[in-house]
């Protein structure tokens, strides 16, 4: 049996406009949710980023927006923009114009709580023993876990009171990561983390990423060894010339061009 | 933040000056237990006299550390692979400079009481109290003719000190800073600024003096004159107080220029 409401809402054409004004407020309450989420999730945001050096445009009105939860492959040949791009983000270099937040922080003290950045190169003090390094980055890193970084250590088989200097290239890169993925951050900048090293130690780097990174943080990777990683990549970008040429998720990818990632980095990359 | 960054840097800067300072002490001791076997042989003078070159030179190479290595540190910490890191901490360039200035000064004066302290083992016993004697009779003559003014003299000179040292850092600072400017070569870069701004002050200062002779009869020197001789303490406290603030000034430029081309133009390589 009807209830009187609904007796009302059939027997009178009210109903078809009390159905609409109900789905518009729908609509919007979902629109205006979703633009939250959005808003919220927004972590990384460049707009019309450009940078020169001298004469030479190395970023050209770059936007770019990165979400919560990813990780991202930003990938292109040598010389593209990455690495000014990532310096940008970490506040080692100022842009020609344009602007980059992190968070909705610019560049600075603030951002740089925010974000664990893995440069291209060994950085750390090599006179420091590997205990100083791990206790100057709980030291200046409140989101550093220093429990986290001794248990990779231990696992690698890195001896604690060894100076960093003593080590090999390649277990000087790994102790670079572990620290860098042994902090809580919201984003991680990894330049070129899988650049020169073994195939074994590639699996180790990407595992370590993957095994380590903050759920809901974003992990940025820059990288030309697409094939190596493209399995772990929720979205990438391609970078060429100082401008981002695709910005998309992995899966819209191959579905839309029927090909992996690494084969269409050839192909939009050819020389 | 500011406590964490001292605390690793004086650990950099003590890696490197406490051997030195214990090879000081050590060439201290030895000279002074060489002493106690004097005798008028031609050996024991030679080996006296080596162990008073060597402790002069000694010394020379613990004040050397203290410069060398705050410029090294400097350099090395910020424009480097260590820069990566240094400025991705959560601290401004503000207080990376500064902290590295302050810790400088810091060894400087650190390095001045170790010299002291060496000194009294070089010459512990008759020959130190000898010294102790001469500076308490100093002292004794110059607080008789300056009374409280000599306090402020020892406060002024050590403001002073520590402000020359605060400015000179701030100078090789900048200057290094200038060099990363550079695409390459960005070390001779600095060297070259340095003797650019040496060659710089040497043209200022024969400009000034030429001006001082073309209108210098527009100063009125003998007033001057008169006032310095009219009151001689004050005037001392006025040539200390103009020369802090001189320094000081200088100070306070090389830090914005070393502070701008950080924040607004750090490209590391």
């Amino acid at each position: 049996m009807k209830s009187g409401v609904d007796f009302f809402l059939t027997i009178t054409p009210l109903k078809y406009i009390i159905l609409l004004v109900d789905n518009t407020i729908f609509n919007l309450l979902s629109m205006t949710k979703n633009m939250g989420v959005r808003i919220l999730s927004e972590l990384l945001c460049c707009e019309n980023l450009t940078k020169f050096y001298g004469k030479n445009c190395a970023l050209n009105n770059v936007n770019l927006t990165l979400e919560s939860g990813k990780i991202v492959g930003l990938l292109g040949p040598n010389g593209s923009g990455k690495t000014t791009l990532i310096k940008i983000i970490n506040g080692l270099l100022t842009p020609t114009r344009g602007s980059v937040t992190i968070d909705g922080n610019y560049p600075g003290v603030e951002s740089k709580k925010l974000v664990a950045y893995l440069p291209d190169n060994i950085y750390l003090n090599s006179w420091m023993t590997i205990t100083q390094i791990v206790n100057y980055f709980a030291d200046f890193y409140d989101d550093f876990r220093p429990e986290v970084a001794f248990e990779l250590l231990y696992n690698l088989g890195i001896s604690l009171n060894s100076r960093l200097k003593t080590l090999s290239k390649g277990n000087k890169e790994k102790v670079c990561l572990i620290l860098v993925m042994s902090r809580n951050a919201k984003l991680y900048v990894l330049d070129e983390p899988i650049a020169g090293v073994d195939p074994a130690a590639r699996d180790y780097v990407i595992s370590t990423i993957i095994n380590n990174h903050n759920p809901d943080s974003t992990v940025l990777i820059s990288t030309h060894l697409i094939s190596d990683i493209e399995k772990v990549l929720n979205e990438v970008i391609f970078i060429k010339n100082g401008e981002i040429v695709l910005h998309n998720s992995v899966s819209e990818i191959m579905a839309e061009h029927d090909k992996s990632i690494d084969e269409l980095f050839r192909e939009v990359f050819r020389w | 933040m500011v406590k964490k960054l001292f605390k690793y840097e004086f650990l950099a800067f003590l890696r490197v000056w406490l051997p030195t300072l214990a090879v000081l002490f050590g060439i201290s001791l030895i000279g002074r237990i060489i002493q106690i076997f004097e005798t008028d042989s031609t050996v024991y003078q030679i080996i006296n006299g080596f162990s008073i070159f060597t402790y002069v030179v000694a010394i020379f190479v613990l004040l050397g550390v203290a410069t060398v290595f705050s410029i090294v540190r400097f350099y090395k910490n910020l424009f480097t692979g260590e820069g990566y890191l240094s400025f991705t901490l959560p601290v401004t360039p503000t207080q990376h400079i500064l902290v590295k200035a302050f810790t400088a000064i810091a060894m400087h004066f650190a390095t001045l009481v170790a010299i002291l302290i060496s000194f009294c083992i070089f010459t512990f016993g008759d020959v130190f109290l000898e010294f102790s004697k001469a500076g308490n009779y100093l002292f004794a003559i110059a607080l008789k003719d300056l009374k409280f003014h000599l306090i402020f003299y020892i406060l002024e000179c050590l403001v002073l000190f520590t402000a020359i040292l605060l400015s000179q850092f701030l100078f090789y600072a900048t200057c290094i800073s200038i060099g990363q400017l550079f695409k390459k070569n960005r070390v001779l870069a600095a060297v070259g600024v340095y003797f650019g701004f040496y060659m710089l002050s040497q043209i200022l200062s024969t400009i000034f003096t030429v001006l001082f002779a073309v209108f210098g009869e527009y100063i009125p020197i003998e007033k001057i004159s008169n006032f310095f001789t009219a009151h001689p303490q004050a005037s001392v406290h006025i040539i200390f107080c103009a020369l802090i603030l001189l320094t000081l000034i200088s100070a306070v430029i090389y830090f914005f220029v070393t502070k701008t081309i950080i924040k607004r133009k750090l490209n590391l390589e």
